[in-house]
């Protein structure tokens, strides 16, 4: 029997198990072309995402559009740990170069893995990769658009480098500042539910009476007993996010100091948001940030379950937990990556494109440091030293014991600060 | 030599007969004498005033079962019977063998059209189970296996053969019964095959069967649909199409019955598959020999109650004991037949 491989709308016929039998499946949704190139409708010049307008805007005549999007926030579809989707993870960066055609002028150009929009160094034409990585569940679904404007923020950068005691006096006038670049960063988000028994040694305060030879009486005392005890309980994990770059490319403990971002802007992916945009695709597969979002589920269920004992004496807890329902996405997150010269050396910041909270390095100023901490390690150990020749001289010995513990607070805060100064030194 | 043997005589011209108990219809070679209803055991056939034309018997699946096989079938079945009648012996209920064939529909039929479905395809994620304790803890990796349902459309242009349908009302009970027969073992039925054999006349005719076929050639599409796409779970089948040169065939199938009578002469049918050995029967208790035995159990009873009283010593318990003991082969063929009873007859 001929039929025509559509006959069915929204179906294609796909081979069949049996003769006799014809089978048409829905048609899957098809790729989007490899690489998109944007072109200005109005004068063919090149178009870009523009934060500030949160759309698409030429650079040569002004003309913006819209980006045709909806906000799916927390509902946005999520995936399932399938053995496809697990391997494929693995299997989607074995490259390390990948080749891009530019439309505009014909130039084969080679970016490293993981680039999902480019410039073409020839023409200047902005593209988006689509077809990056292969498995289509592994492309972004959804992103978090920039809602924090970079002119927005340099009112908060600048307060950023003049806060604080131990940074140089200069350093918000003197900073030269780069200007802030976009980029959506990699994310995994992961949601799972778990039902956890746990089994230890709870300790409970119970009251006990007792002879006391000594006043001859009965008295009462709280003893702590322990006995084994058991529990179970269930809890729902919801949108972990662990993110998926390269620790070596971009410093996580930055990453994480401008964290959270609040999933409920999450919109469905649209190429034109990364038009002329940086964007990282992941680097850390699904399979061991789903380890590290489950170091962190494990964190919470042993407190829950210690929580459920009812007791904050606890020992040799041991927990059988069962993980279900484990759900995963992949989405772009907005950061923006900057840095500033002072001194002839770099710092590096960074900030949450939807928050605009800011982390960053920033150079501690240790002249004015070490002057300090030795002032207030200095001034008690000398009042200290006057009071003992006070004392030695009246033979009144009142005020030294106070003296001695000044002394001591003295050294004990200097050091404090140099620690903290110490710290201030990394991420803030 | 059997029962059918003494029925049989120099004849093969076959003779409608019914059973004015049962009312079942059967075909007997012409030959034979009164000959008791087969199925029911309760009355004698009739010659039957009812002279309509049967469907022309094609097939016949014949028996497979030997006499050796026969003698142990039956052996089983009576094991374990309770307080079984006199008459319920192994030779007996050889001896009352007789072959009957009981007649089912086959059909053929092409169907050619369109077909819509929801089927369930089988897919693994991976999960994991954890546990922790001194040492940290440890992760165990679980396949777990999940249904996802997908929508398939097509065409379906396929022959169907030798669908069974049901030529008697009671065919489903005796399938429950007996079971089915393979009938890959039938071939072209002629006379001489049945010479010596009853054969029960079927009660339902093709114009009232047609749309059973159907639900079945719909079932049938739909496993093989299921199975041309993949798919593991049928969860909505819709055919859209024609059932096309629908042939039905008559064929019988072999059984075999004898009984068994009880103490007031009562006859318990027994049947057995001719193929696969299924024996379906009421094993019914004889009440009398409970009696029997609860009498002489009573009576030691007494006679015991009595020596222990007036030889006055303290074991005149042990004779209530036995008294209330007796009555237990009465409860326990009491509980039997009732149970017995309940089983549906011989269909």
């Amino acid at each position: 029997m001929q039929v025509p491989k559509y006959y069915f709308p929204g179906f294609e016929q796909v081979p069949s198990g049996l003769d006799g039998v014809m089978v048409f499946a829905p048609i899957p949704e098809k790729d989007a072309e490899e690489v998109r190139s944007y072109a200005c409708p109005q004068c063919g010049g090149h178009l870009k995402f523009d934060v500030n307008s949160a759309g698409m805007a030429c650079i040569y005549c002004g003309y913006t559009a819209q980006v045709a999007t909806k906000q799916v926030g927390k509902s946005a579809q999520s995936f399932e740990f399938t053995l496809e989707n697990v391997q494929a993870s693995e299997q989607e960066w074995e490259s390390d170069r990948q080749l891009l055609h530019c439309d505009n002028c014909g130039a084969e150009l080679s970016y490293p893995k993981g680039a999902v929009a480019a410039t073409c160094p020839y023409c200047g034409s902005n593209k988006v990769n689509l077809s990056l990585p292969k498995t289509k569940s592994l492309r972004p679904q959804v992103l978090l658009p920039f809602v924090a404007t970079p002119e927005s923020l340099q009112p908060r950068i600048q307060e950023w480098l003049g806060k604080g005691w131990m940074y140089p006096k200069t350093l918000k006038d003197a900073a030269q500042m780069d200007k802030l670049s976009p980029i959506y960063l990699p994310y995994w988000t992961f949601s799972a539910s778990i039902d956890a028994n746990w089994e230890a040694e709870v300790g409970h305060y119970e009251t006990e009476t007792y002879y006391d030879s000594s006043s001859k009486s009965y008295e009462t005392r709280q003893v702590l007993r322990w006995r084994w005890e058991s529990g179970a309980i269930s809890h729902q994990f919801s949108d972990i996010t662990i993110n998926g770059v390269n620790p070596q490319r971009i410093n996580h403990a930055m990453l994480t100091a401008i964290e959270p971002f609040n999933l409920s802007g999450l919109v469905l992916f649209s190429p034109d948001y990364l038009v002329g945009m940086n964007v990282q695709a992941y680097e850390t597969p699904l399979k061991e940030s789903w380890e590290l979002a489950k170091q962190e589920m494990r964190i919470v269920t042993n407190k829950l379950c210690e929580k459920d004992t009812g007791s904050s004496h606890v020992r040799n807890m041991s927990i059988d937990m069962n993980y279900d329902n484990e759900q995963w996405r992949y989405v772009l997150l907005p950061v923006y990556l900057s840095g500033y010269s002072y001194n002839a050396n770099y710092y590096n910041f960074m900030l949450n494109g939807q928050t605009g909270k800011l982390a960053g390095v920033k150079p501690v100023d240790w002249k004015k440091v070490r002057l300090i901490t030795w002032l207030v390690a200095l001034i008690p150990l000398l009042i200290a030293l006057i009071s003992l020749i006070i004392a030695n001289i009246s033979g009144n010995g009142e005020s030294l014991f106070f003296s001695g513990v000044l002394a001591v607070a003295g050294i004990a805060i200097s050091i404090a600060l140099y620690i903290k100064a110490k710290n201030a030194e990394k991420i803030v | 030599m059997t029962e059918q043997a003494i029925y049989r005589q120099e004849s093969t011209q076959s003779q409608s007969r019914y059973c004015p108990a049962c009312q079942r219809a059967f075909l007997v070679p012409g030959g034979w004498q009164a000959i008791p209803c087969p199925l029911c055991q309760q009355a004698a056939l009739q010659v039957s005033p009812n002279t309509e034309d049967l469907a022309p018997i094609e097939l016949i699946v014949p028996p497979t079962l030997d006499a050796q096989t026969v003698d142990v079938l039956l052996s089983q079945f009576m094991k374990g019977a309770a307080f079984p009648y006199p008459d319920f012996k192994a030779e007996n209920l050889k001896k009352r063998l007789v072959l009957i064939y009981w007649p089912i529909w086959l059909t053929d039929v092409d169907l050619d059209g369109e077909w819509d479905a929801i089927f369930g395809y089988d897919y693994q994620v991976v999960s994991s189970r954890e546990k922790m304790g001194n040492a940290g803890w440890s992760s165990q990796k679980v396949i777990k296996t999940r249904v996802k349902e997908e929508p398939r459309k097509g065409f379906l242009n396929r022959h169907y053969e030798n669908v069974i349908s049901p030529a008697l009302h009671t065919h489903d009970q005796r399938l429950s019964q007996l079971g089915m027969v393979d009938l890959k073992t039938a071939h072209s039925w002629q006379a001489v095959n049945t010479a010596q054999s009853v054969i029960q006349k079927e009660t339902l005719h093709p114009n009232e069967l047609e749309d059973g076929v159907k639900k079945q050639c719909v079932n049938l599409a739909s496993a093989d649909c299921r199975k041309a796409s993949g798919a593991q779970h049928p969860k909505s089948y819709t055919f859209y199409g024609e059932f096309k040169n629908m042939n039905w065939t008559k064929c019988i199938v072999p059984m075999f019955t004898t009984y068994y009578v009880d103490d007031k002469g009562v006859r318990y049918p027994i049947a057995i598959n001719g193929q696969t050995g299924a024996v379906y029967g009421r094993r019914m208790a004889s009440t009398k020999k409970a009696w029997l035995i609860t009498g002489i159990l009573l009576a030691l009873a007494i006679i015991m109650m009595l020596v222990l009283y007036f030889s006055k010593t303290d074991y005149f318990i042990c004779s209530a004991v036995t008294l209330v003991l007796a009555f237990i082969p009465l409860i326990h063929a009491t509980t039997w037949n009732n149970r017995e009873r309940n089983k549906p007859p011989l269909a």
